[in-house]
C-alpha cells in the first residue's frame, strides 16, 4: 500500500483521525486565523442570518484585511463594507491586533503570510479569493471557503474531500532574468487550464529548495490556472526560518511519506526557460518574451498577490535605478503591503521609483482586481504582473492585459514597447 | 429516503467555461458589488446575472432554457476564480445541475452551497447531445439518457450534502431562495 502525500497528512490531523483516504469526506478545523476581506464583495458577512445574533466559533482565529478593494477605490462600497466590518468585529470580538484596516492594509494573501497567519502542516482558510493559494508556500493546505464563508464562521468547521495531489518536480537552474513568475508561467504553459483538474500540487525539486519566501509564494499565487485546488511546498528551513521569525506559535510540520500516491508526477527542468510572457485574452499562452518584444505598451502595473512582495518590489527597483519612465507609459506599483512599502522605504526603493516617475498607490491589490485603481481605458495595452489578463479584469474591456515577471514590466516600462528584461537588467 | 430525481434536456458545451468569461463576464460581477448591485435581493442578482449567462458561446442561450434543463460540459468547467457569481448567473436561467467531465472545487462547491447540484461523471461528453432528455439520480449516482438510452455512473454524495442541495443551498431559509 502507498504512503501517504502531504494533504492527506494535514487533513487527517485536522479532523483528528489517523489517516484519510484521497476521496473521503471529512469535516475540517482549521487552528490558523481565518482571513476575512475587510472591504470586498458580498460574499462571508453578506450570507450570515440578519434575524441570528452575531457571533463566531471562535474571534480569536479571524483576522481582517481591507485592501481588496483597493484601498480607497470604490469609496462608497469600500466605506460602507469597513463600517460594516469593524461593527461586525467588535460585536462578535475580534482582538484588535487581528485588524488591517486602513493605515495597516494590503492584499489579504500577502499580510496573512506576512503575520504567519498560515503555517506549515495545518489547514489555513481565507473567506474569498483563488489566490488564496500562495499561502501554499508555508507548508500548509490553504484554500479559500468562498460562499461557505459564513457557514464556516458560524460553526467553525467545514467539509472537505481528499482531493487527488500532483508531484511537480521543478530542477536546474534558471537563467539571468529569469524569475519564479516566469517558471510557473511557463509551466502552465505546459500543462494547460486543465492539466491539476481539482488536484493539490506539490512543487519540490532543487530548484524550489533554492528559492525564497517571496519568490515561493509567487510560484503558488496562481495554482488555480491549471484547474488545481490549490498548492503546497513541503517546509524547510526557508519556510521555518520565516515562520519563526513571525510567530511563537507551536510548529509540527508534516511531509510526504516517501512513497506516497499521487495521480501524476511531471518534472520539469528550468535550465533553458526564457522570460515569459502571456498575452490575452487566455491565460495559458505562455510565450519567449521574444515573441511580444516591441509591442508598444501604455500602462504597466507590478503588484499584486502574484508579485507585490518586497523581493519583487527589489527586482523592479534594480531596472528602474537610474532610468525614467517612458513618456508615454505609465507604471503603476502598488506594493502588497504597509509592510512592504515601510520596507522599501528603509532600503531606498521608493526614491528609485518617485525619480523614475512610478505611480505608488496605496499598499493593495492595486490595478488587478477590477481595475480599482488608473483603471485601464479602452485601446490601452498594458502587461503587468497581476494575475489575470482576461479583458476586462483591470477595467475597459477593450484594452489588452500581457502578463510577465516585475523585471519584464519594468524594463517595458522603461523602454515604452514589450522588453527582454536582460537588456536593462 | 428522499428521491433526488432530475429530469431535464441537456445544453452541452465543449472547452473550458471560466467562471467569469464564458459563463458570466466579470463586468457582471463587478456591478453586484458596486452599491446598488449591494441592495439586490438573491432573486434579483440571479434574474440580473442571467442576461448574459454563456451568451459568448451562444447569444441566445438564455432564451433557449427551460425550468429544469441541464447544462452539460467537458473538461474545466467553472475554471478560473471562486467567483460565485457564475452558479447564481446558471441558476437564474433556470438550469438545474451541471454535469461535467472535470472542474474546479471552489466552483464545485460554490455550486452545492448555492443549492445547485454539480456532479462529476466521466464519460458524459461523449454520451449527451443538446436536446437529449437526461434523468440525473443523485442518490443511486447514475445519469440515464432516455434520448440515446445511454447510462452513466457516478460516486455519490454523502446525505450530509444531498441534504443541503434539498434546502436549496447553504443560506436558503433567510436568503429567501428555499428550493419549492
Amino acid at each position: 500500500m502507498a504512503g501517504k502525500n502531504v494533504i492527506q497528512k494535514i487533513l487527517a490531523r485536522s479532523v483528528g483521525k489517523p489517516s484519510v483516504e484521497t476521496g473521503d469526506f471529512v469535516h475540517v478545523r482549521s487552528n490558523c486565523i481565518t482571513t476575512v476581506g475587510g472591504d470586498g464583495d458580498g460574499r462571508g458577512l453578506g450570507q450570515l442570518d440578519p434575524n441570528a445574533k452575531p457571533s463566531v466559533f471562535d474571534p480569536q482565529r479571524i483576522g481582517i484585511v481591507v485592501g481588496h478593494a483597493g484601498a480607497g477605490g470604490m469609496p462608497r462600497t469600500a466605506g460602507n463594507h469597513r463600517r460594516k466590518m469593524r461593527q461586525w468585529a467588535e460585536t462578535v470580538g475580534v482582538p484588535r491586533e487581528n485588524i488591517f484596516d486602513l493605515g495597516s492594509q494590503g492584499v489579504e494573501h500577502v499580510i496573512a503570510g506576512e503575520q504567519a497567519w498560515a503555517l506549515p502542516g495545518e489547514v489555513y482558510l481565507s473567506i474569498v479569493d483563488g489566490h488564496t493559494t500562495a499561502l501554499g508556500a508555508l507548508g500548509g493546505f490553504a484554500v479559500a471557503l468562498s460562499y461557505g464563508a459564513a457557514e464556516y464562521i458560524t460553526k467553525g468547521y467545514t467539509w472537505i474531500e481528499v482531493p487527488p495531489v500532483a508531484r511537480i518536480t521543478l530542477t536546474g537552474r534558471t537563467k539571468p532574468g529569469v524569475f519564479a513568475r516566469d517558471v510557473y508561467e511557463y509551466v502552465l504553459g505546459q500543462i494547460g487550464p486543465n492539466g491539476t483538474p481539482s488536484q493539490v500540487i506539490v512543487w519540490d525539486g532543487d530548484y524550489v529548495r533554492d528559492l525564497d519566501m517571496d519568490a515561493r509564494f509567487t510560484l503558488c499565487a496562481n495554482a488555480l490556472f491549471s484547474s488545481a485546488w490549490t498548492n503546497i511546498i513541503e517546509p524547510d528551513d526557508v519556510t521555518l526560518d520565516y515562520v519563526r521569525t513571525r510567530t511563537n506559535k507551536a510548529l509540527v510540520p508534516l511531509y510526504g511519506d516517501a512513497d506516497a500516491e499521487y495521480e501524476q508526477q511531471l518534472r520539469f527542468d528550468v535550465s533553458d526557460i526564457e522570460p515569459q510572457v502571456v498575452p490575452p485574452p487566455e491565460r495559458h499562452r505562455a510565450a519567449a518574451v521574444s515573441k511580444h518584444a516591441g509591442l508598444k505598451i501604455s500602462k504597466a502595473h507590478i503588484g499584486t498577490c502574484a508579485n507585490g512582495r518586497y523581493e519583487d518590489l527589489k527586482l523592479a527597483a534594480m531596472v528602474l535605478k537610474g532610468r525614467k519612465i517612458h513618456p508615454d507609459v505609465m507604471l503603476n506599483i502598488t506594493a502588497g503591503s504597509t509592510a512592504v512599502y515601510r520596507r522599501c522605504l528603509d532600503e531606498g526603493l521608493i526614491g528609485i521609483f518617485m525619480d523614475a516617475g512610478v505611480f505608488l498607490p496605496p499598499a493593495s491589490c492595486g490595478m488587478c482586481a477590477g481595475g480599482k485603481n488608473t483603471p485601464l481605458a479602452d485601446g490601452d495595452v498594458c502587461i503587468s504582473s497581476g494575475t489575470c489578463n482576461y479583458p476586462g479584469r483591470m477595467g475597459s474591456s477593450k484594452a489588452d492585459i500581457y502578463l510577465a515577471s516585475p523585471a519584464t514590466v519594468a524594463a517595458s516600462a522603461v523602454t515604452g514597447e514589450i522588453t527582454d528584461p536582460r537588456q536593462l537588467l | 429516503m428522499t428521491t433526488r430525481i432530475l429530469r431535464g434536456r441537456a445544453h452541452c458545451f465543449d472547452g473550458v467555461l471560466d467562471v467569469d468569461w464564458e459563463i458570466c463576464p466579470i463586468e457582471d460581477l463587478n456591478y453586484l458589488r458596486s452599491a446598488e448591485g449591494c441592495a439586490l435581493s438573491y432573486g434579483e442578482k440571479q434574474h440580473f446575472l442571467s442576461r448574459n449567462c454563456l451568451t459568448r458561446l451562444d447569444p441566445d442561450f438564455p432564451n433557449k432554457v427551460a425550468p429544469g434543463d441541464i447544462l452539460v460540459g467537458n473538461k474545466g468547467v467553472g475554471w478560473g476564480h471562486d467567483h460565485d457569481h457564475a452558479v447564481m448567473a446558471l441558476k437564474g436561467v433556470g438550469l438545474s445541475a451541471v454535469i461535467c467531465e472535470t472542474t474546479r472545487q471552489n466552483f464545485q462547491r460554490n455550486c452545492l452551497h448555492h443549492g445547485l447540484p454539480l456532479v462529476k461523471v466521466a464519460g458524459v461528453f461523449a454520451s449527451v447531445a443538446t436536446g437529449d432528455l437526461l434523468e440525473l439520480d443523485l442518490n443511486a449516482g447514475t445519469l440515464l439518457n432516455e434520448t440515446s438510452g445511454a447510462r452513466l455512473t457516478f460516486k455519490p454524495y454523502p446525505e450530509f450534502i444531498l441534504e443541503t442541495l434539498d434546502a436549496g443551498g447553504l443560506y436558503a431559509g433567510h436568503l429567501g431562495h428555499a428550493n419549492t
